[in-house]
This record gives C-alpha cells, structure tokens and sequence, in this order.
C-alpha cells in the first residue's frame, strides 16, 4: 500500500511535469489563489475528512476555470460523503476523476470561474477510512501518524502568492502532551504551528503564511496515541521513512504519506484523458450577420430560387410598378411604358430592355440581367452572412403569410395577399398553401392583374385579346377623380388564382427562356465559373479585397489583416 | 508475405489523439496548385484555420480535431473511430457529422478553390469578435534604416535605432512559432537593408512559417538579389510605388532616382511566380496622378493593387497632406472601376471612422484596426508595438513574458477598444468601424 502511494504521488507529480513542458499558451490556465484554507480532520472512528476553501482568481485571458480534481490517497473514500460549492451555489457534479488516479472530479457547470472572475470553491470530503498509518514514535504506547500536502499546481498556470492556513485537527481525548506535530517541509512560514483545543475538546496545529504560494509542494503532518481511534483504521503495510532531520526530534515517526493533491488539470493533460463534451464540428468566420434590405427578387437570387420564377417575379414588378403591360402570355410579349417610372431596380429596367427583344436576343440579354442581378447581390452579400440572412427572408415569407392568414374577412386576406405577395411567391409551397389559405373561397386579384392578363383587361386599355384568363371579365372601368384610370377586378377562386401563377411561370419558362437548366446555366457559368487552376504559387497576403464579384467575406476581418503593410 | 492481422487496423484507428495546444503547418499541394494550411490549436482544443496566412476560420474543437485529423492523411472512417473514442457522440452522429464537416472542410483547404466561402453555409461571427491568443501575423521591423526618405513616413524612431544581431532574431521566430504564429511580414524601415534577410527567411520558413516583405523594392531591382529572397522561401513582397510620375515619387520618397529603381524592382517581382502587390499611400501630393498610376500598375501586370491613406504616425502626424476620409469615396470609386476593368484585386487598407467614409458600402470589405490582436509588430530592439505604426512598447519579446505583452493595458485597450470617441457610443457599425485608425485620437503626450 505505501508503496501505491508512493507511486501515486510520483505519477502526480509526474502529471504536473508533464504540464510544464507544454508551450504556454495566453488561454492557459492562468489564476490566483488569493486564500487557501485547508483542514484535515481526524474523526474519532479513525476516518480523515478533510476540507478545502479557496479563493480563486481567475486571469483576464486565463482558461476558464471549469473542471477541480481532487486527489485522495486512496479508494477508500465515500463518493457520497463529498459535498462541493461554489460561491455558494452548491455543486452536483461530483464524480469519479478521469484525470488523477485516485480522486474525484467537482464540475462547476455554469458557475465555472470566467476569466478575469473570482470564485470561491468550498470542497469538503467527509470521509476517507483507512489513512492513518503506524508510527515509529518511541514511547510507552503505539503511535499513529498521517501526513499530506495540499494543493499545488503547476507554477507556469498561477500569478501571485497565496495566502495559505493549514490547520490539523486530532482526534478528540488527547491531551496537550501526547501528540506531535511533524516539521513542514518547503513551508515558508513557521515551523512552529499555533495549537490549542478545538470547540469540540479536540487539539489542533494550526500554520499559517500570508506569503505562502499554490505551486509549492508543502506537506505537514502529525502522530498521536493510536489509541484514539479504532485499530481497524491504521493500515499496517510497511511504511516509508521519513527524513528524520525533517521531523521533529524529539519524534522519529515511521512515517507514511497520505498525500492530497487539488490540481486544476490543464486542457492539454486533461484533453488526453477525458472523454470530451461533444458539439458538432462548426467553422465559423469573421462577418456581418444578416444582410437587410434586398427586394424580394434579390432574396429570390439569395435564395436560390428557380430562374423562371425569378423571371416571372421581376415581371410582376414592373407591372406592379404601372412600367409595363402583358400583350400577349403566349408567347409573352409585354410592352413598357414611355418614359419608364422613376422607381425601377437597375435589374428590371434590363428585364424591360431585354423583353423587348425578339428570339435569341431576347434570350441572351435576359441571361445578362440574370448575370448582372447575381453579381449585384453578390456584392450586396460581400462580408454577410449567407445562411443568416437566408434564414431572416425566409422567416419575412413566413411572416408574410401569417398577415394573411390572420386576416379575418375574404377582403381584407385578398389584400394582404395583394401586399404581402412579392414575398410569399418566394415560399417554394406557395401554390399549395395559397390554396390552403382560400380554398374554395374568393382571392380578389390584385388591382394591377389586369396590366398581366389580358383577360381581365378592360378595352380601354387596348392590347392584344387571347391569353389564359379563363373567360374571367372584368367590371366596368371607373375614371377617378385624379385622372387615374382604376378597375374592379373580379374574384377567382383561390385554388385557380395559385394556379394562374404556376401557369404564368410555366408560360415564362416555355415561351421566353425555353430549356430552364441551360437558361441557368448559362448564367451560373458566369457567376460560379469552376475556377481555373494557375501554375504560380499563390501563396502570401491575401485573396482578398474587391474586384471580384464573390459574394463571399473574404473582404472581411476574417481575412486577418485591415492594415497589413499599409502607409509606407 | 507478411499479412497485417485485422486488428492491427483497429489498433491504427484509436492511435489518433486529440492534438495538443500549438501550431501545425501543413502544405497543400496539387498538380497546379499548392497552398499553405495552419493550424492553430488553442488550450480549449478550439482552434484557428488559416489558408495562405489569409483567410481564418475558427474552429470549435471537435472541427479542430476533425481538421487535425484530416490534415494529417486520415480517413474518414478514422476520423469517425476517433470521434467516438474521444468524444461523447455516438456512431450515427459522428459518421454524419464527418461526413458533412469533410465536405466544407476539404473545399476551404482546396488549393484549386480561390474562394470557397461563397458556396459553404458557414457560420458568420462579428468581426473582429474573436480575440486569439496571439496574433496571425507578426510584422519584424528588423531595421529602422533606410534608403528612403518618405516626407509622410509613419516611422517615429531615429534611424540608428539599435538592431538585434541574426541569432536573436532566429529566437524571436522560435519563440513567435511556438506562440502559434504563422505569418511573418519583414518590414522596416527598409528590410532589405539588412544582410542577413535571406537567413531570417529561410530560417522561418523551414519552421512552417509564411513569410512576406514590405519594401520600396528599391534593391529588387537588383535581380540576383530578388532571387536570393525567392530562393530563400519568401512568399509574397509588397512594394510600394506613390505615383506613376517619377517626379512626384521622388518627391515624396525624398530620394532622386528613386523611382526608376522601384520600377524595376516592381518589374523583376511581377516577374516571379511569387504572391506580389504594391501599396500607395493616397496623399494630397499625388492624388492627381492615382488615375495614372493605377494604369501604369495595370501596364506593369501588378496582380493587386493596395491603396491606403495617410497613416498619422511619425512624420505623418505634421506632414499636412493628408485627405479628409470624406474625400476618398471618389478616389476609390476611380480605383475599383480600374481594377475591375484590368481584372486586378484592390485591397483598401485604412481603418476610416465608417461616419466619414464606409469601406462596406463602398465594396472594400470590413476595415477596422487590427492592433495588439490579428498583428502586432516587433522593433530592431525586440521591442513589441501594437502596429508598425503605434509606438509604444509593449514589453520586448526576448525578455518579457508574452502574457504580460498581450495583456499589457495598452493592448487590451486597442483590442477592447476601450477609448473610443463618444460619438461611437449608439452607432450600429461601430463592431465593424471600432472608431478607425487609434493614431488619430492620440494626443502629443502618448508617445
């Protein structure tokens, strides 16, 4: 048994050896221990409890203090009987230590000690049976004797000194005579103890130094009478020596070590040993979050949205926008406006200039606003966050089809629809769930339907007849007082409105752009174009900075430097 | 024949451990192309991935142990044992977890890729919202002299300020490796001065080490010289050129015959297969001539231009030629549609109050001060400033602890941006702007 002591303490220490020669890293444990009060108690059935209070002082740029183990001298400790808080907040996380041999673990959960906090730790360990050893104290009875050290760290981890008081209490029926205390060893203190009775008639050695540190290696002990506490408690495997110049004179004890050792492991042994909390692997990068403001047809890019769609949405913005008119849906031929509103998207009044071309023209310089709308939006996105703000339009869809769904009579739905629809047409269930939000129930179409359907166009507004409107007829033309020419547009029934839209995709892929996957990926060939491979080094300061139409943040912080070089 | 028994694959499996704090280089090679892959791996095993010392990413630990991993030549079904053994998942969610990382993973390490980002659903933090150990990069001012004379220098040291010899800077890169420091930028004065630059380089990158010149290129004219620093491992040189009138950079380099020589240094770097950029410091003397010298650069085939202003520091603090933040809207308006029209990079480096002018809105990307925490700069004497251009020490890298330098007040005030202007208080960019350059607020007695 001493001799699994002895090889304890020394893979202890070797542990912490260990520690030492690892580089030192600012986010290594880096704290104080500003007080250390440490009592060992000899209990009157022959047990040690032995009880820990620290003030810890965790370092601005330390690691966070998570994790305590404790070391105890051997396994013949009550897992039950230990208790721990922390500030006052007790701790449940009490466990067998993966780290020391023989200890246990006190996890602080979320009272861990942040850097640049303070904690104070309060451990007690109620019982330890088995700790006490023979001594080889010349008198007219049989001695026993303990010993320990408390806690020490590695030196590279703590700032400042300590201020340390270790106090043994012996068992209880002894008077002031009999017991001895041992010399402490390293001690920068007083040999001499302070020693008295205790409030239970039990004596006490008491050392104490203001100056003291928590990476010294301090042990103290003392022997008393075995009579004090049962036989069955003092082992009695062979013991080790101690230097007897270290011990008082007038003692000669046959020594044993009960050594405890509180350590806060560092990540790096700790990381070999424990088996690591587990949160899947996340890369993350330096950015902005969430890029606001894009138009529905800019988040329908971000989005990733099918081209036809995009398309089809662009179109009815312009006629939302009184810029153009629908002649025909099939084939789609739309006429705009002389002179075009103020208040179009560079990407619509390219839409405008490219729907006016015919055949293979029309096609081309469709695919180059494309092109062109995919780079702007890159450059919008440049430095946020894709999946965050993808994540923040969606959650605009959603909350444009609560507005609607919430809307109490068909009217006020049909409106907020009307409103609310840039948005939803962005919902990939939007026919489904357009039918689910009216059913069988009437969608007034919105007030600008007539500029897409022919169908529903009064004749005042000329334009060519035909087109998919379904025999739907429009009610008379009212002349405002502004001059303004407005009409009541008839109901159709949901289920037929979703459909209309589906429909007018569908005409836009089939008459306009034709085959959709080569339409998109002509235009994807330029904005994602695989990359070429160079035969230069290409390593060095930076791939980064503008001139490119990445949507990435490769412009950002994450790229390391803002001033690299600058202002020679 | 000798047959490997089953288990002996097994045993290979749970050899993998989790790796310890420190810096782990990598090379990345293909047919065509080839970059450089550091990996920082903090005490917490989260960890710190850089490509080409230019774009980081951070890792939480179990993707720092997967990238360690991976990095390292393992499979994937290594990858996966290993999680299992060294972290509380189980099978199906560290096979789907890996399989899933991998894919991010191996396009932002591939060498091929100029930039992944783009395609990958990562994460976006704050800027500047990570506070590393160490910097990324550390700037060697290895000598104050030199063989210009610039009228708005940021330089405040005199000339003859005492230098290290060869062998204490070969330990302040030991010592700045160990720190987990991957990116070296030999700076000055005039780094090229010093003769023994060629070792200085060699000797970091045979650690692992990236490393990079700023210059006035004036001895890169000479070519066996140029091919010294090439043969000796430098990856990427930055000359800096104020105007494409020769007149004017002489001017404002104070050195006649100047810049026919930084011309021809600039000629031999584009030259090279090696990372090269030049840098201008837009100033009111040659303002003028940034149209012109932007086209003469795009003659010259420089790959990447650098532009910056005025940095008020040194000589810059009384030259009087600096221009209002406000005016460099147009400036870089004229620079983007240059560099965009000759398919050049432009890099923006000035941390400006984002009030006065906005780097984001203008397509340049996040600039704010990175002192005392993506770079720092270390002196001739082992003296450590926040930037090359923030003089004040910090403490001297060979006889100070490094804690005591990165925690020293002053680089947490920087890094914290404790003193900020009031009118930064309720401004939403003020994450991003961090208030601009820190010289600007300094009274005459900091220094």
């Amino acid at each position: 048994m001493i001799k699994k002591l002895r090889i304890l303490c020394t893979l202890l220490i070797l542990l912490m050896l260990v520690g030492n020669t690892i580089p030192v890293f600012a986010q290594d444990y880096y704290f104080s221990v500003e007080r250390e009060l440490v009592d060992v108690f000899v209990n009157e059935d022959g047990s040690l409890s032995v009880e820990y209070v620290m003030d810890i002082k965790n370092q601005p740029g330390g690691h966070i203090v998570d994790y305590v183990d404790i070391g105890l001298p051997n396994n013949n400790y009550v897992l039950s009987s230990i208790t721990a808080d922390i500030d006052g907040n007790v701790i449940t996380d009490i466990s067998k230590s993966d780290y020391v041999d023989i200890g246990v673990a006190v996890g602080l959960g979320q009272n861990a000690i942040q850097p640049g906090d303070k904690g104070t730790l309060h451990v007690f360990v109620g019982t330890i049976n088995k700790s006490i050893y023979p001594s080889d104290v010349k008198a007219q009875e049989n001695y026993a004797s303990f010993e320990f050290t408390p806690s020490f760290f590695g030196s590279q981890y703590i700032s400042g000194n300590t201020d340390i008081t270790v106090t043994l209490y012996l068992p209880i029926g002894l008077t002031s005579d009999e017991p001895r205390y041992h010399i402490p060893q390293s001690w920068p203190g007083q040999d001499e103890p302070e020693t008295g009775f205790d409030s239970a008639g039990g004596i006490y050695y008491r050392w104490h130094s203001p100056d003291a540190n928590v990476y010294s290696e301090y042990k103290f002990g003392a022997s008393f009478p075995a009579r004090v506490i049962p036989e069955t408690q003092i082992v009695t495997q062979p013991s080790i020596s101690f230097n007897t110049d270290a011990i008082c004179p007038v003692l000669m004890c046959l020594g044993f070590l009960g050594f405890f050792v509180l350590t806060i492991y560092s990540a790096t042994v700790g990381a070999k040993k424990r088996k690591l909390k587990y949160l899947p692997p996340k890369i993350s990068l330096e950015g902005h979050g969430i890029k606001r403001g894009l138009t529905a047809v800019e988040a329908a890019i971000l989005m990733e949205q099918p081209m036809d769609k995009i398309l089809t949405m662009i179109l009815f913005s312009t006629l939302k926008k009184e810029a153009a008119q629908v002649v025909t849906k099939e084939p789609l031929k739309i006429k705009s406006v002389t002179p075009l509103p103020g208040n179009l998207q560079a990407y619509e009044i390219q839409f405008l200039t490219a729907m006016s071309q015919e055949g293979k023209e029309k096609k081309l310089a469709l695919q180059t606003a494309m092109i062109d709308l995919v780079d702007s939006v890159s450059k919008k996105m440049k430095g946020f966050s894709r999946k965050e703000s993808v994540d923040y339009y969606k959650d605009i869809v959603e909350k444009a089809w609560l507005q609607v769904e919430a809307s109490e009579t068909p009217e006020v739905k049909s409106q907020k629809f009307e409103e609310n629809m840039d948005w939803t047409m962005l919902d990939k269930k939007y026919d489904d769930r357009t039918r689910d939000t009216f059913g069988t129930g009437p969608v007034t179409l919105p007030n600008w339907w007539w500029r897409y359907d022919p169908a529903v166009r009064p004749s005042t507004f000329g334009g060519g007849g035909g087109g998919g409107g379904g025999g739907v007829q429009a009610s008379p033309v009212q002349i405002g007082g502004s001059g303004k020419t407005t009409i009541s547009l008839p109901n159709l029934p949901g289920a037929d409105f979703a459909a209309s839209i589906t429909n007018g995709v569908q005409s836009f892929a089939a008459g306009v752009v034709g085959d959709v996957s080569g339409f998109t990926g002509a235009i994807t060939n330029k904005t994602n174009p695989i990359p070429k491979t160079t035969g230069g080094r290409s390593v060095g300061g930076g791939s980064r900075g503008g001139g490119s139409s990445c949507a990435c943040a490769c412009a950002c912080a994450g790229c390391a430097c803002a001033c690299a070089g600058g202002g020679r | 024949m000798k047959v490997n028994p089953w288990w002996k694959s097994l045993q290979q499996k749970s050899n993998l451990k989790i790796p310890s704090a420190g810096i782990y280089h990598f090379v990345n090679q293909t047919e065509n192309n080839k970059n450089r892959v550091h990996l920082r791996v903090e005490q917490d095993g989260a960890g710190l991935l850089m490509i080409n010392a230019a774009r980081a990413y951070h890792l939480n630990p179990s993707a720092t142990s997967m990238a360690f991993w991976s990095l390292s030549g393992n499979k994937e079904s290594e990858i996966v044992h290993s999680l299992k053994k060294l972290f509380q998942v189980d099978h199906l969610n560290a096979s789907s977890d890996t399989t899933n990382f991998l894919d991010s993973f191996n396009k932002i390490i591939d060498p091929a890729e100029q930039c992944p980002i783009c395609e990958l659903d990562l994460d976006i933090d704050l800027p500047f919202s990570h506070t590393p150990t160490a910097p990324y990069r550390m700037d060697l001012a290895i000598t104050y002299r030199c063989n210009n004379d610039c009228t708005h220098c940021y330089n405040a040291r005199n000339r003859q300020f005492p230098e290290l010899s060869t062998n204490e800077w070969y330990r302040i890169i030991d010592k700045l490796w160990d720190l987990g420091i991957p990116h070296l930028v030999f700076t000055g004065g005039e780094p090229t001065l010093r003769s023994d630059l060629p070792n200085l380089i060699t000797y970091a990158e045979k650690k692992g080490q990236i490393t990079g010149i700023n210059t006035n290129g004036r001895k890169l004219a000479d070519r066996s010289f140029l091919n010294s620093l090439v043969d000796a491992g430098l990856d990427h040189i930055q000359i800096t050129l104020e105007s494409s009138d020769p007149e004017i950079h002489d001017q404002m380099v104070n050195r006649t015959g100047a810049w026919q020589q930084t011309i021809s240094g600039i000629r031999n770097a584009v030259s090279e297969k090696i990372y090269f950029m030049t840098n201008t410091t837009m100033l009111a003397t040659n303002v003028e001539t940034i149209p012109q010298t932007l086209d003469l650069l795009a003659e010259l085939m420089v790959p990447t231009v650098g532009l910056n202003a005025l940095i008020y520091s040194g000589k810059g603090k009384n030259v009087g030629t600096g221009l209002e933040e406000k005016d460099l809207s147009n400036l870089l308006e004229i620079a983007k549609k240059k560099t965009n029209l000759n398919n050049q990079k432009i890099i923006w480096y000035t941390p400006t109050e984002y009030c006065n002018f906005n780097p984001i809105s203008n397509d340049l990307g996040v600039k704010g001060c990175t002192a005392a925490l993506y770079n720092m700069c270390i002196e001739p004497d082992g003296s450590v400033l926040p930037c090359q251009s923030y003089y004040q020490s910090l403490g001297n890298i060979l006889s100070d602890s490094w804690v005591s330098i990165w925690d020293h007040s002053l680089s947490r005030q920087l890094r914290e941006r404790n003193n900020l202007p009031t009118k930064c208080n309720n401004c939403d960019l003020v994450n991003e702007c961090g208030g601009g350059c820190p010289l600007i607020h300094i009274t005459e007695e900091a220094f």
